[in-house]
């Protein structure tokens, strides 16, 4: 019993050292920046070392479970923003955030080594800073003949052999949805949905559980990146996992950054975003982050020759995307449930 | 204390002073646990057009189509774990066999499992590909093949099995505590077995039960990933809508209207249950010794439960043990590269910190957190220890019904700002733990006797002395059951962590997870196989607790 009561007694008397610890307030000099979970920690801790030994800065980051979270926060501060930086919302956000006003504009330098194709915002609020293509891969062990296009997953040897996550939660699901309306236009892409249905061997919640079904064999064709097979080939040293280029076009998911509107660390949040841009990083994201830099002049490490090449991007305008997302999804969900 | 007054001069007016202090003291707790809702719900209904919008979204088809798919679910799940713990917790309850300690042990360990792990566990053992139909497919000639993981009731294969090994261990306890004296007092009286049975056990076994169908029902209502995994894409539950409101379409408000819905629906269902399973006021002085489970004489019954365990290993336990076998596997070849990988620089690279910073953290929060809502819930429970179940108990139960969502925004929007991320965690923690600990302490402290503590009392002993050398050694069990399960609700826990942690406190849970993201499955199998180890080591120490100090004397 005392052996109990002496270490519980311990065990308090630590945590209250680290929580004690822990409340010592930032200084407001401090660079704020909001990213969420899927932003590599090996590319933050690289900017706290960049900015601490080049400007004696000291950045410190806040990784939010999801982008609700995120955009909760950003909305409840929106007048009393404590943010510098947002780092890291995907494509699928963009209108959002352009809608709720919530970033300043500003032209990093660098930006004209930027693919013209990528740069979304005309007005500069959002600027990309890397990108992937959504696309199918297989398993070169469980399939013999390969689908060319789209409408070849459509056939019957397909029958449940396709794994998606779902558009309604989850990022690379709704770029998916995305595709099919750029491909078949608002006129056909339900009825491609009508179809596929069949093949489809469940709609995930995430790329997670996706992802996790199809390296386990439970379907050979699963919705991926263009560079998940890198991954194999990095750290299992296999080609069994091949990115599915199909009608040779891909819809590209971009990942951007921007200064909060009345951030009170102007001069340092463009620092921050000059850096983004820099051949430094930029050299940094193949195969931390898993897509591909923003700069076409950056050379692209070994393992991204297995990587997705893809001739056409098929992405939509944004404008188009803002005004319609929310009827697409709906519409999406109507098919799906009939 | 209060017994002390109880004698003393002016007893009335200082029985009253007490009793309101205690009131007092419980509301504020429940006020404080509450405080993050009771904002939350505030801000919502400050909002003029509430009605008009609850409205809109009950009249819709929606609506009606989420609720009828959710209470069907949780219904049959509720059923169908009952149904398979029944006989388990029957065994348990009445029998001694080698091996029951460790059998207990493993029975709490799918809860703390992360849902991705389950879902793989599934997917390993019943998939597609699964060893399941790998065996099917070898003994028919590829004629048979098990398709039934995808679809209604793939989900309720999932919560079932998911559900009832806690079913087991709960029933299995309740159901030792029956007062041996009882069934021989019904024998001795003419009354047949299956009478007293219907007329003695079964209702002294209705609370117990309608508690845990009430448990699983809640937690099936309230599931997220296995619905959408297996359910692909026809299923949703009101989870499922509220995720979808606020992190897809940015609907805060939205969500918040489904939240405020849900828990109306769960509260009415935590009364409806109170009613129908009012705890007996029932105190079992004595308990039985259990016969043995032996081969030579209740031969009948011991071929039926090693019949039964075999079936619930085949079906219910394999998933578990398949990610177990699939974590020494990082290859074709039997290794142990998952777990010697785990103290690698590509496991830090990874998680974002190394392995044993990640194990520290974890049992210092689990262990802190418990601690602290073991301290409050045994305060509550000590202090009702008079009353029957009901009224402010009922309220101690609500957390399991309400959406963690809600819970998240409302701390966030008063304290995210000012206090550390780590007490906002543990405040998280102990709300999501607080019903389940309680539960356990309220009912233990009942049913402890009282006279002991007055006699000591009476022989002069300081209250302080009392609670210190008659008290905590005779609660000592159910402490520290509490306690295990209170820091395995905060190991297994991902959404607090997530949430507040803001990327700065990696849990194993959360290790887990950004393993997946980073495609290393097979280490994040290892990684849930450690954490099914250390509950399991954190279960099995407080049983032996339990048998050194020989509560089994006390009986």
């Amino acid at each position: 019993m005392r052996h109990l009561l002496r270490f519980l007694l311990s065990i308090i008397l630590v945590v209250v050292i680290l929580v004690v610890g822990g409340c010592k307030k930032e200084s407001p000099k401090n660079l704020m920046v909001y990213t969420y979970s899927s932003f590599s920690v090996k590319l933050t801790d690289n900017i706290k070392n960049h900015f601490k030994t080049k400007y004696n800065l000291a950045v410190d980051f806040k990784s939010f479970s999801d982008t609700g979270p995120l955009f909760n926060q950003l909305l409840q501060e929106k007048n009393n923003p404590v943010a510098d930086v947002v780092i890291g919302l995907d494509s699928s956000y963009f209108a959002k955030a352009l809608k709720a006003d919530l970033f300043q504009p500003y032209q990093p330098a660098n930006l004209s080594l930027v693919n013209k194709d990528l740069i979304f915002d005309p007005e500069y609020r959002l600027i990309p800073f890397d990108y992937g293509y959504v696309l199918f891969n297989y398993d070169s062990q469980k399939l013999d003949s390969l689908p060319k296009t789209h409408r070849d997953l459509l056939q019957p040897q397909f029958k449940k052999k396709i794994i998606i996550s779902n558009p309604l939660t989850s990022s690379p699901g709704q770029v998916f949805l995305l595709t099919t309306i750029a491909l078949y236009g608002e006129d056909g892409y339900l009825d491609y949905w009508r179809q596929l249905k069949a093949n489809l061997l469940t709609i995930a919640p995430g790329w997670d559980e996706a992802y996790g079904m199809y390296t386990n064999g439970e379907a050979p064709i699963v919705l991926s990146y263009g560079t998940s097979p890198a991954y194999h080939l990095l750290y299992e040293n296999t080609e069994r996992y091949q990115a599915l280029i199909l009608d040779d076009a891909a819809y590209a998911q971009i990942e951007g950054a921007g200064i909060i509107k009345n951030s009170a660390n102007l001069t340092n949040a463009k620092l921050l975003m000059d850096y983004l841009l820099s051949a430094e990083f930029q050299t940094l994201i193949p195969e931390n982050q898993f897509m591909y830099p923003v700069r076409s002049d950056v050379t692209l490490p070994e393992s991204f020759r297995i990587a997705a090449k893809v001739d056409k991007i098929l992405n939509l305008p944004l404008d188009k995307v803002t005004a319609n997302l929310e009827r697409w999804l709906q519409e999406w969900e109507q098919v799906i449930n009939e | 204390m209060n017994d002390i007054n109880f004698v003393s001069r002016g007893a009335n007016l200082g029985k009253i002073f007490n009793s309101i202090k205690k009131k007092i003291g419980l509301y504020s707790i429940a006020l404080t646990l509450y405080l993050p809702l009771i904002v939350f719900f505030g801000k919502l209904l400050t909002d003029c057009d509430l009605l008009v919008k609850l409205w809109t979204f009950l009249s819709s088809k929606l609506f009606i189509n989420t609720l009828s798919f959710s209470v069907k679910e949780a219904l049959l799940s509720a059923c169908l774990s009952l149904l398979l713990a029944f006989p388990g917790a029957y065994f348990f309850g009445n029998f001694d066999f080698p091996g029951k300690r460790l059998l207990r042990s493993i029975m709490i360990l799918p809860f703390m499992m992360p849902g991705i792990l389950i879902v793989l566990g599934l997917v390993i053992f019943y998939g597609n590909n699964g060893f399941f139909n790998q065996f099917l497919a070898s003994v028919s000639n590829n004629q048979l093949k098990f398709a039934g993981l995808y679809g209604f009731w793939g989900i309720i294969l999932a919560h079932s099995l998911y559900n009832f090994p806690f079913c087991i261990r709960v029933l299995s306890e309740s159901w030792e505590r029956i007062n041996p004296n009882l069934k021989e007092a019904a024998a001795m009286l003419g009354s047949s077995k299956l009478n007293t049975w219907r007329r003695v056990t079964l209702p002294l076994l209705m609370p117990t039960l309608s508690y845990l169908f009430f448990l699983v029902f809640t937690y099936s209502f309230l599931s997220f990933t296995i619905v959408l995994v297996f359910g692909g894409y026809l299923y949703k539950t009101f989870e499922v809508l509220i995720y979808i409101e606020y992190n897809n379409k940015l609907q805060f408000e939205q969500a918040a209207i489904i939240i405020l819905l849900q828990t109306i629906i769960l509260a009415v269902i935590l009364l409806l249950q109170s009613f129908i399973g009012k705890r007996v006021q029932y105190q079992s002085k004595l308990v039985g010794q259990l016969a043995a489970l032996n081969w030579q004489t209740t031969r009948l019954q011991t071929v039926t439960f090693i019949s039964y365990g075999l079936f619930l290993i085949l079906f219910f336990v394999s998933p578990f043990l398949a990610i177990i076998y699939k974590s020494f596997f990082q290859t074709e070849i039997l290794s142990i590269a998952n777990y010697r990988n785990l103290f690698t620089t590509a496991f830090s690279f990874s998680v974002g910190q190394p392995f044993l910073i990640v194990l520290r953290d974890s049992i210092l929060l689990g262990g802190f957190a418990s601690l602290i809502v073991v301290c409050i819930a045994y305060y509550v429970a000590r202090s009702r220890r008079h009353e029957p179940w009901g009224g402010v108990d009922l309220l101690f139960q609500l957390p399991i019904g309400i959406s963690f969502m809600a819970f998240a925004i409302g701390l966030a929007s008063i304290f995210g700002e000012l206090l550390n991320y780590r007490l906002l965690i543990v405040w998280a923690h102990v709300f999501l733990a607080f019903p389940l600990v309680y539960s356990i302490l309220r009912t233990a402290r009942r049913e402890l006797n009282e006279s002991i503590i007055e006699n000591a009392i009476l022989l002069g002993s300081t209250p302080g002395q009392v609670f210190r050398r008659v008290e905590l050694p005779l609660m000592r069990r159910p402490l520290s059951t509490a306690f295990a399960y209170g820091m395995a609700i905060s190991l297994g826990d991902l959404a607090a962590v997530l949430v507040f942690g803001k990327g700065q406190l990696v849990t194993l849970s959360v290790a887990v997870y950004r393993l997946i993201g980073h495609y290393r499955f097979a280490q994040a199998t290892a990684l849930g196989s450690l954490l099914i180890f250390i509950s399991l080591l954190l279960f099995l120490s407080v049983e032996n607790s339990s048998i050194f100090i020989g509560s089994r004397e006390d009986r």
